[in-house]
């Protein structure tokens, strides 16, 4: 039953990027051909790219409802924290384009999954590092642990997550760039982050919705799931 | 609520498509061949990158670097392919390939040689799901049961 549900959500979500990567590049022959009325389309398109992508497994929407199980008390705690991530997410993709774009002119697409896949081993050293943290505040420091986000955490865990650079953004920006918009492909970044924004920040604001109790007992228990989400997740980046 | 949820987060955990493929498939005894039409984002960065000559058209030398930079090391994922003729897992290794870029779409097409091909299963999966491929059409003289979704597909081939 989890298998079909998972192939529901990834085979919708799948479908409606497709559908995107068809608008966006027919609105980009448009504006190819001189119709400059597209490029507010192209904004708009690239917010929901951003949106719906974002909903695909990949951006950390786990580590985040993790994080924010454990710690979080704070809706506005959790649209930071997914504000933030979206927004490194994005500068490290517009970083990782502009370097090849400039420096190598070409290979993008090896060297995108390259990227990709050592970024993802970072991320995951930083987030098994993080889940430590929190598995020694819960054993010997419960007042700490019972804190909710700091803003330091609330990096880290952004840092954490958004330092793999999306390769949806990538493959936009950069399509943008190959047909002569680099302005536009910088705002649609923007866009697409905002949009990925919103969609983190929820998998956060759900998870700070959960925690209704006061009960010490209780809250170990949603403190050691969190912390074992981000364990879990780590150690299947890095395998 | 919160034992709901963790349940859940599980699912959305990993995997992340971002090459679409639309796959085109022909199955006969002797022969399967392959199309691999890609979505118009990634065609246009494969054929900006592999354009060396930027005579917007892909030339023979062109094509062959892109076979052997691009095509050829997804050897290593075995072509995302898996092919089962009766308990035997066949070997992918692909013959006449070609590609070319038309209507703002790169296309992938090659044939898999097969010693008499009457029963079996034919997958074109990526675990990882990094591509997605969706099943566009399909054609055999035997009869084929399919089962697909937006990111893979399995047919069964009977005789």
């Amino acid at each position: 039953m989890i298998t079909s549900i998972k192939e529901l959500i990834l085979g919708k979500i799948i479908f409606f990027q497709a559908q995107i990567n068809e608008t966006i590049g027919g609105y980009f022959d448009m504006l190819e051909d001189g119709n400059k009325e597209v490029y507010f389309y192209i904004l708009a398109i690239s917010f929901l790219y951003g949106l719906i992508h974002a909903l695909g497994p990949g951006h950390g929407k786990v580590v985040i409802a993790g994080y924010f199980l454990a710690k979080g008390k704070k809706i506005a705690d959790a649209f930071k924290a997914g504000f933030l991530t979206a927004v490194i997410h994005t500068f490290s993709a517009l970083l990782v384009v502009g370097v090849l774009y400039i420096i190598f002119q070409g290979m993008f697409t090896s060297y995108f999954a390259n990227i990709n896949q050592n970024m993802y081993k970072v991320s995951a050293i930083f987030i098994l590092a993080l889940a430590l943290y929190m598995f020694y505040e819960l054993l010997f420091h419960h007042e700490q642990a019972r804190c909710s986000a700091t803003n330091k955490g609330i990096l880290a865990i952004s840092l954490s997550i958004g330092i793999v650079p999306c390769p949806g953004v990538m493959s936009i920006v950069l399509y943008a760039m190959l047909v002569g918009y680099i302005g536009l492909g910088f705002f649609s970044a923007i866009l697409m982050s905002v949009g990925m924004g919103i969609t983190i920040s929820l998998a956060g604001i759900l998870a700070t919705k959960v925690k209704f109790s006061n009960s010490q007992k209780l809250f170990n228990i949603v403190g050691y799931i969190g912390a074992f989400i981000l364990l879990f997740f780590s150690v299947a980046l890095l395998v | 609520m919160k034992y709901l949820l963790t349940l859940f987060l599980p699912l959305i955990a990993l995997a992340h498509p971002h090459f679409l493929v639309d796959t085109t498939i022909q199955i006969e005894p002797d022969i399967i061949k392959l199309d691999w039409r890609f979505d118009r984002i990634n065609s246009k960065l494969l054929f900006f990158e592999f354009d060396t000559n930027k005579d917007k058209k892909l030339d023979k030398k062109e094509v062959d670097s892109m076979i052997e930079k691009f095509f050829l090391p997804l050897k290593n994922d075995n072509f995302f392919l898996m092919i089962q003729s009766e308990d035997d897992e066949l070997e992918i290794n692909p013959k006449q390939i070609n590609i070319e870029y038309s209507q703002k779409k790169l296309h992938i097409n090659y044939a898999l040689l097969m010693n008499n091909f009457k029963g079996g299963i034919v997958c074109n999966i990526d675990a990882t799901t990094y591509f997605a491929f969706h099943l566009h059409n399909h054609s055999s003289s035997q009869k084929l049961e399919i089962e697909k979704s937006q990111y893979d597909f399995c047919i069964g081939v009977n005789q």
